[in-house]
């Protein structure tokens, strides 16, 4: 019963979407405002189950984890978690204290990260990047061109850079590119038919 | 020699890339300024909108990605604020209202006055649903801004309920929910201009949106932001950081050519030797 239900929600909340993207229908425009509005509270909703699976997951771990690393990343996880969220919820997101913990932990470590990968992509372009056939060589000598030609530097070095830079974004990239977005189109609309038809139950269970 | 190359410890290659970054950073290099078709549109697009006007900016990133966005951002509000133009900023990304507030406070804007030329409505979660309902209706979905405060009664939002009241849309964004969604909820949907500025990875991913036309303008990365603040005559953070970022695209390129001139050399002696072998025996 309950699997029915669920499948006849699916499909009424599936269908009303489409049908209101392609008719200009009062009722129907009412009934999609209606569902993007559940969609959003929902997706709060998602977001603090998020976080309570996050919760289970790393008290598991912090209290029964044999590998000492495991439980103090577990440990400074809930932490973090904790501290953000009580100092979100009572003092507010703009508050002094919030803002000195985004800017002074989380925005510099998320920053970090982020910049470590340049090291990382250097060191294996060096180890790893090897011309070992023509395949190899000519996504070298593409990458070469699109790395240069994204930086003054590259057409100090030639004038034409910049150019072959472009034009290997605008023809080769983008052919290869559009294939993909197609692909992906065709895919998202067989899986939402599949979804609204009760073909795929996977959200069913 | 070449064989001590080859197994040459990560941290010298670190260390090498780090000076790369931080000499030029020291000593500019003055390299010319090229600015390119994606920026010059933007740049067009956003002069010829009237004092007044109303233009949504959608913070969808994360402080990863931030530092290099930050300086494109800040000439494209310090652009806007010289024209007179009224900034609705909202996010879809969790940290995305902390990071427009630091934009704002380095921009022209921190001058303006707040709820009547420029607003941060905050966070909604739900992604590309959510997108397309504040596009519906923008106070609805954010009956309250980031600061608690209620933006029925703003003037920025006298006469603007909907993004068919908008002039553009422009989404700074490091991934997913970024620009396809937008464009697919409000750019096709609603014919609503959209522009983005992007980390330099995903240029190639929005090249497709550029060329079909559902993209109006592209700011990309350090090299759009050292573009803008050419075009809007404020030098700042992005050409500062442009020699650096030549800098080390060489020296990248130069540790690949390295490390193939080691593998040659060494698959030549390993092949010379096995030669050698067979002869012998």
């Amino acid at each position: 019963m309950l699997r029915t239900a669920t499948l006849v929600i699916t499909f009424l909340a599936g269908f009303i979407m489409i049908a209101a993207f392609f008719f200009d229908v009062g009722f129907l425009s009412v009934a999609e405002a209606q569902i993007q509005d559940w969609g959003v509270i929902v997706a709060a909703f998602a977001l603090a189950m998020a976080s309570i699976n996050l919760i289970q997951v790393n008290v598991n771990k912090a209290v029964s984890s044999e590998n000492v690393t495991d439980k103090i990343c577990s440990f400074v996880l809930l932490a973090s978690l904790a501290g953000m969220s009580i100092i979100g919820l009572t003092k507010g997101p703009t508050s002094d204290t919030y803002n000195v913990l985004f800017d002074g932990i989380m925005a510099p470590g998320q920053s970090t990260v982020w910049a470590l990968g340049v090291f990382y992509i250097a060191s294996a372009a060096y180890r790893a990047f090897r011309v070992k056939n023509a395949d190899a060589g000519l996504l070298l000598f593409s990458a070469a061109f699109v790395m240069l030609g994204a930086v003054p530097v590259g057409e100090v070095i030639w004038s034409g850079v910049p150019a072959v830079s472009q034009w290997i974004v605008d023809v080769p990239n983008m052919a290869g590119m559009r294939g993909m977005l197609i692909g992906a189109g065709i895919g998202a609309f067989s899986g939402g038919l599949r979804l609204l038809l009760g073909i795929d139950r996977t959200e069913v269970g | 020699m070449l064989s001590k190359l080859g197994r040459i410890d990560s941290r010298v290659l670190y260390f090498i890339l780090l000076l790369s970054f931080i000499i030029p950073l020291l000593r500019p290099l003055g390299l010319p300024m090229v600015i390119s078709d994606e920026v010059q549109k933007t740049y067009d697009l956003i002069e010829s909108l009237p004092s007044g006007s109303r233009v949504v900016v959608s913070f969808d990133l994360s402080p990863g990605g931030y530092d290099e966005l930050a300086p494109a951002t800040v000439a494209v509000f310090n652009h806007m604020a010289m024209k007179g133009i009224r900034m609705v900023g909202m996010s879809f990304w969790d940290a995305g209202p902390s990071l427009l507030d630091r934009s704002l406070a380095g921009s022209l804007y921190a001058d303006k006055e707040y709820g009547t030329d420029y607003v941060n409505l905050g966070f909604l979660a739900g992604g590309e649903n959510a997108m397309s309902a504040v596009a519906r209706d923008i106070t609805g979905a954010f009956p309250r801004d980031f600061y608690d405060r209620p933006t029925a009664n703003m003037p920025i939002f006298d006469g603007l309920q909907a993004f068919k009241d908008v002039e553009l849309v422009i989404v700074v964004a490091t991934g997913n929910p970024g620009v396809p969604e937008w464009i697919r909820q409000v750019g096709d949907p609603m014919d609503v201009p959209i522009a983005t500025i992007v980390i330099a990875g995903l240029v190639a991913d929005y090249a497709p949106y550029m060329q079909s036309r559902q993209l109006i303008g592209m700011i990309p990365g350090l090299r759009g932001a050292a573009g803008y603040e050419a075009l809007i005559d404020m030098l700042g953070r992005g050409t500062a950081g442009l020699d650096a970022q030549s800098a080390a695209h060489l020296m990248i390129l130069f540790f690949v050519l390295i490390g193939n001139i080691v593998y040659f050399v060494e698959r030549k002696r390993e092949k010379d030797e096995a030669d050698e072998e067979g002869a012998a025996s």
